[in-house]
């Protein structure tokens, strides 16, 4: 699969490429913004995009709902990777059609719970 | 400023004044009116007994009468009329005493005339004082009804309608232009104790804004690194970046587990800051306990075999429902669960237990066989980072605060929750939730069912 990871914090960045390519074998593009995240997300296609909740430039949220409303063609699921939790943010996350996974997440299971998100919303 | 008082003031007095004037007026015309009558009837007496005096016999009893009538009358034309009679019997002139008589009969006769009309006009006057005795206090206390009714009894209604619309309507009302008066007084107090009422919401209000803000900044704060922590961590224990050997492991074991602890230290004390600043917002709806326990018993089957203790569960005949954030109440029964697991002996079991107490309250029991708790723990348990007992296992290490949340949330749904322990006899820990009833509609849908 081809994944777009916005997230701002590098360390975060290095360890989510790591798993998910290592261990899912997936091509990660990466965005260290939500301005960044935006443009690449419009500009490319992927076949899947998980968004940091709180970013510089754009939060999450913003970034899912431009996305949605300017992306021509086919559109890819939006994962939420989130250390936000409150039952608030999670229906937004939901009402955009969102899947959601917390931060703290677990490395080992990240891709599996990726998958199984997937397959629910399909 | 022309106050409610001064005028309810001087409609009281005059209503007192006007009754006391016009009666007495009423009742000072009819002594008038007594008098004259008693003039009349005088006066008629005196024409009888003239008529009957007999001038032929001079008697001194006779002329001592005449005296006295004469001293009896006040107006000069009648005294007149009587000293010519008397001077007449005197001169013992027989024709002279007829003509007198007739002279002061016929002035009497007037006389009599004029109380006849003095007493009509009395009676008339006597007539209107007493319709004004009536009619003056009448007026001026329809009146007073009027200003106690439209100046003070629906000012004070409107006001406290008014003050319920501003405790029903989120605290929007206020008075625009209140009157110049007592009542206009209350109603420009009454504003300036809303402004206040106001501002002291505004505050609470910036001050709960703040309170979240920073838990949600907390929480982001706090995930981010750990997030980094226990990635690495992970990727080290599962081998991707390289095989280690067993102590670094082990290790690596360590440094996950109290990462993971951490992680429930933060998530629980974030819950117990929502659940303490009253923003938890419970949905409180009814819904089945069967489905709720059902649920989460078997959410923590995982966690009990790993612990090697058995689960089971204790349920009445008849589906109940409670009136709760089955969410939230989801929460309590998986913290007291996990709690029995975690302080049970191997092979223990774990015994959910449900129903009403009364009427209205339900109790929800969660016990154990391990190894109980002491009376002076029984009240520190509850307490925020308190941790009596080491837990048999060590699969999950706990944080003090699953208590602590679970009685907030118990308290926050008007329930009640404790426990009932003896050392080395097992613990059972109990709440109850407000109320509860069978649930009905179950058969009504399966008839509806069979009927469609
Ligand atoms: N079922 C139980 N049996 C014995 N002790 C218990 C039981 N449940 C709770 N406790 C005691 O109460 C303390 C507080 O419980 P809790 O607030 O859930 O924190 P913890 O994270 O330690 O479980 C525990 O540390 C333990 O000492
Ligand atoms: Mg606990």
């Amino acid at each position: 699969m081809k994944i777009l990871l916005a997230e701002d914090d590098p360390n975060i960045v290095m360890i989510a490429k790591m798993v998910l390519s290592k261990v899912g074998g997936h091509d990660v593009d990466v965005a260290v913004d939500g301005g960044e995240a935006l443009h690449k997300a419009l500009a490319n296609a992927y076949d899947l995009i998980l968004l940091d909740g709180m970013m510089p430039v754009h939060p999450g949220v913003e970034v899912c709902k431009r996305y949605q409303e300017q992306k021509q063609g086919p559109q890819a699921p939006i994962i939420f990777l989130s250390a936000k939790s409150s039952p608030e943010d999670i229906s937004t996350f939901m009402s955009l059609g969102a899947g959601y996974i917390q931060k703290p997440f677990d490395p080992k299971s990240l891709c599996s719970c990726i998958d199984d998100i997937l397959r629910q919303a399909a | 400023m022309k106050t409610l008082k001064a005028k309810i003031n001087i409609l009281v007095l005059a209503v007192i004044g006007s009754a006391g004037f016009f009666g007495f007026m009423s009742y000072e015309m009819d002594r008038k009116i007594s008098y004259i009558q008693s003039l009349a009837v005088e006066s008629l007496s005196l024409r009888d007994a003239i008529s009957d005096i007999k001038p032929e016999k001079k008697n001194q009893e006779v002329l001592q009468r005449l005296k006295a009538i004469k001293s009896r009358l006040k107006e000069p034309e009648r005294r007149r009329a009587a000293s010519d009679l008397i001077q007449a019997y005197n001169a013992n002139n027989r024709r002279l005493f007829y003509t007198r008589a007739r002279q002061f009969d016929k002035i009497e006769r007037s006389f009599f005339k004029k109380t006849q009309i003095a007493f009509q006009i009395a009676r008339k006057r006597l007539k209107f004082y007493l319709f004004m005795t009536a009619l003056i206090p009448g007026f001026l206390l329809f009146i007073l009804f009027y200003y106690v009714n439209v100046g003070i009894l629906s000012p004070l209604q409107t006001l406290s309608s008014r003050m319920m619309e501003f405790l029903i309507d989120q605290y929007t009302f206020r008075f625009s232009t209140p009157p110049n008066n007592e009542i206009g007084n209350l109603e420009r107090t009454f504003n300036s104790l809303a402004q206040k009422v106001l501002n002291n919401m505004d505050e609470l209000k910036a001050l709960d804004r703040a309170k979240s803000e920073f838990v949600s900044i907390a929480s982001h704060e706090l995930r981010t690194p750990l997030t980094s922590i226990k990635g690495s961590l992970g990727l080290l224990s599962s081998n991707i970046v390289g095989e280690m050997n067993q102590e670094a492991k082990d290790m690596v074991l360590v440094a996950e587990q109290e990462t993971d602890r951490l992680v429930r230290l933060i998530n629980d004390m974030l819950d117990l800051a929502k659940i303490e600043a009253r923003s938890l917002n419970l949905k409180r709806e009814w819904s089945s306990l069967r489905d709720l326990i059902k649920k989460t018993s078997q959410g923590m089957q995982g966690f009990a075999s790993a612990a090697k203790v058995h689960l089971q569960v204790v349920e009445p005949i008849q589906e109940l429902e409670a009136l709760m954030d089955a969410d939230r109440v989801q929460q309590v029964i998986t913290n007291l669960i996990s709690n029995a697991i975690k302080y049970s002996p191997e092979e223990g079991i774990v015994t959910i237990e449900y129903m009403p107490l009364d009427e209205q309250r339900i109790g929800i029991t969660i016990s154990d066989q391990g190894k109980g708790i002491s009376d002076e723990n029984k009240a520190l348990i509850f307490q925020k980072f308190r941790q009596a007992t080491d837990s048999n296992n060590h699969l999950v290490k706990g944080t003090g605060l699953g208590l602590a949340i679970s009685k907030a949330l118990v308290e926050e749904h008007e329930g009640e929750i404790g426990v009932r322990s003896k050392l080395g006899e097992g613990s059972t820990f109990y709440f109850t939730l407000k109320q509860w009833r069978v649930r009905s509609t179950e058969k009504d849908q399966r008839n509806s069912g069979e009927a469609a």
